[in-house]
């Protein structure tokens, strides 16, 4: 039986040093080290600010006989109420007197609910006032749409009168 | 007996002992079962060459990790003036320290530290000890400077916390959100604990919806920059970016699958807003839902394979499911009369959405089978949520102290704190471990 376990001393010692040298219980210089450099600084710059693209004079006389007027929605909706065809038909008639104008939509939302559905709910705006014009017989080439969702209020208030005013649909004369 | 027998039976044994002592794969703190919280003491680093600490290594680093342990909701952080000795001048090292002046005053984890200069270089050592076993469980040496002192203790921060739990913490992560500023949009990047709070797009512009990529490397977001809303991809360590989507009309609300290679947004350039893959490149356009209304905030189930999204096809917006193919449409929600942002926890068994509850929206968690409806806020307006990459924390969106703020929670809805003084921000994105 001694004569069995003295047999053992020598692989007992081998593995013994084995195991303390990987042991876990590393002395103070055995921490693993990690490196933890700066970020490098990349330096950028805003773009200068994009030049007016509105065609004033055209709008503004638009405007003076009662076109182009904001029509406006009920929350999370995108019908035409009435009132606002009344506006559209305005505009139309305009439109048909000044075949070369090229009109842009623009839709937008108020501030409650998703920005990313209430950019869908724009474009929705948008586009149900163009449906009309269309209807009406003015040339869909000439008619462009634009949602800004709920990213561009007219009034940026935090109440319900702030947010009817904002649930809106906006009409431009853009350049060719 | 052979000379390899006797090595092999003798290995054996000891490897035997070696599993049955290894108390460091015990788990010290499960998450989903924790009690109390566990007690830890974490000591100022001690000064290790004498030299003036000009910019107070010793406190900061002990301060940020003690924060950021906080941060969890899991831990007590024990008063330094209930310890007994001062950490600045005692051992930091196991044979070192005297474990009975801790466990006395209630600590079962240690955090002890030092740190050197070398010219510009800091050098900093930290380790953790379990007080009742007296024994090292884990260290690590830092080589920084004095700018990358927040980012050493993070990374410290994260080495404690897997060790005990685990799982990963959020201490390396950023928070993306668009900030309003002069009329313009851009996108903002920012230490989940609100710290270095820098611009990231300089499109002069508006810029909506950032989304980190899986591996943290790239941002998508959608920009007007283009005239109509677009989508762009900025690497942010080069900061070069290119344009992924710009189809006619919409090109918005884009998710990341979470392997990566694939992006789920709404376009509308088929005539209705609807939900479609496309890879990062932008090519091999999928088309997914065929229906009148609108789809729009497609999120990825961790498998990959379902998309919650919203539609508004019953007649207001609510939150469904389906399979990544298209396929399987299911409802999901159906209190009230405005469900949306629906966000899938990268656990899987949650998904975090806003909905409109007494005229405000609040946010609330519900299970992917429809059960388990729980609101999470009850006091202002709450939106936009977004869970932390493990799953154990949200950052949402609130009017709760005026303007819209940005205010991070546990997952249960507790501990909700202000993550950045700054105002008028919104639509955060949170990201995965950056550990670069």
């Amino acid at each position: 039986m001694i004569r069995c376990l003295r047999e053992f001393t020598i692989p007992v010692m081998v593995i013994l040093a084995l195991v303390f040298s990987g042991c876990c219980c590393p002395k103070k210089s055995a921490l693993p080290t990690t490196t933890v450099a700066s970020a490098p600084e990349v330096k950028e710059e805003a773009p200068p600010a994009p030049e007016s693209i509105g065609t004033e004079s055209l709008e503004s006389q638009a405007k003076a006989v009662g076109a182009l007027q904001i029509v406006y929605f009920d929350f999370d909706k995108s019908n035409l109420n009435p009132t606002e065809k009344e506006k559209l038909d305005k505009t139309s008639a305009w439109l048909s007197d000044n075949p070369e104008a090229n009109l842009r939509i623009e839709g937008h939302c108020d501030e409650r609910g998703t920005s990313e559905y209430n950019l869908a709910l724009g474009e929705r705006r948008a586009n149900s006032a163009k449906k009309y014009l269309i209807n009406l017989g003015n040339d869909p080439q000439k008619i462009s749409t634009i949602s800004y969702g709920e990213e561009n209020p007219a009034d940026p208030a935090h109440n319900k009168d702030a947010w009817s005013k904002n649930r809106r649909d906006e009409f431009k004369i853009i350049g060719d | 007996m052979k000379i390899i027998s006797k090595i092999f039976l003798t290995s054996l044994f000891f490897s035997f002992l070696l599993l049955t002592d290894t108390a460091s794969s015990k788990l010290y703190l499960d998450i989903d079962q924790a009690k109390a919280l566990f007690p830890i003491a974490i000591g100022e680093f001690k000064n290790l060459d004498g030299k003036a600490d000009k910019t107070n290594i010793s406190k900061t680093v002990a301060e940020i990790i003690s924060r950021d342990l906080k941060f969890t909701g899991l831990f007590k952080i024990l008063d330094h003036d209930s310890f007994l000795e001062n950490p600045r001048h005692s051992g930091i090292v196991a044979k070192e320290i005297n474990f009975q002046s801790w466990s006395a005053i209630g600590a079962q984890g240690l955090v002890k530290g030092g740190f050197r200069r070398k010219g510009k270089k800091v050098i900093i050592e930290a380790r953790l000890f379990d007080v009742q076993q007296q024994r090292f469980l884990v260290g690590r040496r830092y080589i920084g400077n004095d700018q990358t002192l927040r980012k050493i203790a993070h990374k410290f921060s994260s080495l404690i916390y897997s060790n005990l739990t685990g799982e990963e913490g959020v201490f390396e992560t950023k928070i993306a959100c668009v900030r309003s500023e002069n009329g313009q949009k851009e996108v903002y990047l920012i230490d989940f604990d609100g710290y270095n709070d820098k611009r990231f797009t300089y499109h002069g512009s508006i810029t909506l919806s950032p989304e980190w990529s899986p591996d943290g490397k790239s941002i998508i977001f959608t920009s007007y920059k283009g005239g109509t809303p677009s989508l762009y991809i900025k690497d942010y360590i080069s900061r070069k970016e290119n344009v992924v989507s710009h189809y006619p009309d919409l090109n918005i609300s884009p998710s990341w699958s979470p392997d990566g290679r694939d992006i789920a947004l709404t376009l509308s350039k088929d005539g209705n807003p609807e939900i479609y893959l496309i890879d990062k490149q932008g090519a091999n356009l999928e088309r997914l839902t065929n229906n009148w209304g609108i789809d729009v905030s497609p999120t990825w189930s961790p498998d990959g394979k379902e998309i919650a999204f919203v539609s508004n096809r019953s007649g207001s917006p609510q939150i469904y499911t389906m399979d990544r193919n298209g396929k399987h449409i299911q409802r999901l929600t159906f209190h009230g009369s405005y469900n949306t942002e629906p966000d899938w926890s990268p656990r899987g068994d949650k998904i975090v959405y806003s909905s409109q509850r007494e005229g405000r929206f609040q946010i609330c968690i519900i299970s992917p089978d429809g059960t388990g409806d729980i609101q999470l806020t009850w006091k202002g307006g709450n939106e936009s949520p977004k869970w932390a990459p493990n799953g154990r924390h949200i950052v949402f969106c609130s009017n709760r102290s005026g303007g819209k703020v940005l205010f991070t929670m546990l997952a249960n809805g507790t501990q909700i704190r202000k993550l950045s003084k700054r105002s008028i921000s919104f639509s955060p994105d949170w990201s995965p471990p950056l550990h670069y």
